[in-house]
């Protein structure tokens, strides 16, 4: 396993009466993308702000490369940051933001020129070069931003929402174009984002946060998949997972859920002992959109009505809004078909795709 | 409809323009006429002469027109002891200004409030403090150098340059020298390299505002020089013999004076413009 680059341990930093980052952990390993999701205001910026020096954490420590950065100010720490906004200099030309670490480091003036002409190169930043960064489009703004803050060499690039404000369009290929020279650099990168998509698409692991607190810690897929709580299944997917809530019932010593008169078998999901422990009782069922199987007649015992509340279409798929008595759900079709408003259709639910959550704590149980 | 608009538009603004431009045009007229014409109420000199301006280049003398007479140096003095005195004391209200801002801004020390009374120097009425200046002044043997000039102007006027350059600080986001600092620049690197350039505007609007107000400051200079560090205003009063006033001659040396501003307003121009947007550098 590669070196861990960056660790935190413990992380809490308090402002006044409120918990920012409330004993966060994790690692972040040498050439890894790593992000931090969370919605805003969930203490991933402060978080990236003690690892930047730019907040002292109030407790718990920091490693890079091993060494106890906490209390050390910013610039002996061998990182840089990518703000979302104000990130280059404007008062200075192209050619000077990418320079401006290196000539603080005092590098010989023809260093620093093929450095800065490298990394212009796979910026593609070289026709911008002697133009003040000032006038720039936004999106050329933070290629050099990002350029800046490669040409140091930092041990780790932390990156603050840098897409946020740019463009659609311009983003997608931006998020390509990060992860390209990511890989190519083995740059070692910590990503503060609350975009799940973003965060979905480049990352190698993801830590979701919420009210300070990590959630879940792993790669894209595991998350998507196996979302240890409630909090993560609907931050990360979109349209966002199902959740309905259904009684676990147990049947000539057979556990089943109850759904609108329709009993589904879930004894190969659930270990007997847990569900033992749920009998009789509610829980929360997600299940993503896209899982559901819709068939316009019913077709199986299995199969549940569903009343349709509206139709999307978004050219290559549907989006199907639909009622189950009070609830409302979700479903995503690749395939198209005539549908009406307000007619009547039928949901599959394989219990295999489904995760199954404590109704009360809202964890995952299986 | 939009002709009469128009019209009244132009009108207005015409008026506005005489209304400053006519004491202006007085001066420029009246520097240019020979003694006779001082009193009559025309622009034009009938009989135009540059004497008046020729008059002030001429050595220690005593100048007397019918009546009006006045003891004078010649003016070159007194135009460098301005330029030095008011360049100094400018530059230093300009930067102290800016180092106290930026304490303000960035740390809110020493507080709103304190801030505030950086601003008593300018409640006061000068006259008010001149006396104990020139009392502290003797007997630091600062009367009639240009240094005690320069300290006192700097410090009555920094004021301004905190106030002005404060706005235009607040207005550079914080991102910028986190930025730098995370890029391995020293805090002091961060305040030149960064925030320095950044409030230029800001440092040209409080240079000139300042410069302005020392170039034409008449109260201290007069109490506090007699020979050696005389500047313009002082040496203008100067013009007033013991029955009348000198009037050509000192619309001559109006228009002197008022040359080095016209020069400094010209080259800044373009900084003006965006100066007076005050503090908007995105």
């Amino acid at each position: 396993m590669a070196e861990v680059k960056l660790e935190v341990k413990n992380l809490t930093k308090r402002f006044g009466e409120l918990v920012a980052v409330d004993n966060v952990s994790f690692e972040v390993r040498e050439g890894e993308f790593f992000s931090l999701l969370g919605p805003s205001g969930c203490g991933k910026t402060t978080t990236l702000r003690c690892i930047a020096g730019l907040e002292i954490p109030d407790e718990g420590k920091i490693f890079i490369k091993g060494r106890d950065v906490t209390m050390l100010p910013p610039q002996q720490r061998g990182i840089s940051l990518v703000f979302q906004e104000f990130a280059v200099f404007p008062h200075m030309s192209v050619y000077d933001n990418l320079a401006f670490g290196l000539k603080i480091r005092g590098l010989p003036k023809d260093e620093i020129r093929r450095k800065v002409l490298t990394i212009a190169e796979s910026l593609h930043l070289t026709d911008y070069l002697g133009v003040k960064a000032g006038k720039l489009g936004l999106s050329e703004q933070q290629r050099t931003a990002l350029g800046r803050s490669i040409a140091v060499e930092p041990e780790v690039l932390l990156l603050d929402e840098p897409l946020t404000l740019v463009d659609a369009k311009v983003k997608e290929s931006m998020r390509r174009e990060l992860r390209r020279l990511q890989k190519e650099l083995n740059i070692t990168i910590l990503y503060v984002t609350h975009d799940q998509l973003e965060a979905m698409m480049m990352s190698d692991r993801i830590a979701v946060m919420n009210a300070g607190r990590i959630l879940q810690v792993g790669s894209p897929m595991e998350i998507y998949e196996n979302p240890k709580n409630v909090f993560v299944a609907k931050f990360i997917g979109s349209p966002t997972i199902n959740i309905v809530e259904a009684k676990l019932e147990k049947e000539d010593d057979m556990l089943k859920i109850v759904l609108n008169d329709v009993k589904l078998d879930i004894e190969k999901k659930l270990p007997k002992e847990i569900g033992e422990k749920y009998a009789g009782k509610n829980i929360l069922i997600g299940i993503r959109p896209e899982d559901l199987l819709i068939f316009k007649e019913k077709s199986s015992p299995y199969d549940i009505k569903c009343s349709v509340d509206m139709v999307e279409l978004t050219g290559n798929k549907m989006e199907l809004h639909l009622k189950l008595g009070e609830m409302s759900i979700r479903a995503l079709s690749t395939i198209r078909f005539d549908i009406e408003e307000s007619s009547e259709i039928y949901l599959r639910i394989h219990p295999e795709k489904t995760c199954i959550f404590d109704r009360e704590t809202e964890e995952r149980i299986a | 409809m939009s002709i009469i608009t128009r019209a009244i538009k132009y009108i207005f603004i015409g008026f506005c323009l005489l209304w400053v431009l006519i004491p202006v045009a007085w001066i420029v007229c009246l520097a240019f006429k020979p003694y006779p014409e001082w009193r009559v109420a025309y622009f034009l000199p009938k009989d135009p002469t540059l004497s008046n301006f020729v008059i002030l280049f001429e050595p220690k003398q005593i100048i007397g027109m019918m009546g009006a007479t006045a003891i004078v140096d010649p003016v070159t003095r007194p135009f460098i002891n301005s330029i030095i005195v008011v360049g100094f004391s400018t530059i230093i209200a300009v930067f102290a200004g800016f180092f106290t801002a930026y304490g303000a801004s960035r740390y809110n020390t020493p507080g709103p409030f304190s801030l505030f009374f950086t601003l008593l120097t300018r409640m006061l009425p000068p006259a008010t403090f001149v006396t104990p200046i020139m009392v502290y002044y003797s007997n630091l043997k600062l009367l009639d150098t240009h240094l005690g000039l320069i300290l006192l102007y700097a410090a009555v006027t920094v004021t301004y340059g905190i106030w002005i350059l404060k706005g235009f600080i607040d207005n550079v986001p914080r991102e910028w020298e986190e930025a730098a600092l995370l890029e391995g620049a020293t805090h002091s690197q961060v305040i030149f390299k960064v925030t320095l350039p950044l409030v230029k505007s800001g440092l040209v609007v409080a240079g000139l505002f300042i410069f302005l107000l020392n170039w034409a400051e008449l109260l201290f200079a007069l109490v506090l020089t007699n020979v050696n560090a005389v500047t313009l205003p002082v040496h203008i009063s100067k013009y007033v013999g013991a029955v009348g006033q000198l009037y050509g001659p000192q619309a001559a040396l109006g228009i002197i004076s008022s040359l080095i501003p016209l020069i400094i307003g010209y080259i800044i121009q373009k900084h003006l413009v965006a100066a007076f947007t005050f503090g908007m550098v995105r």
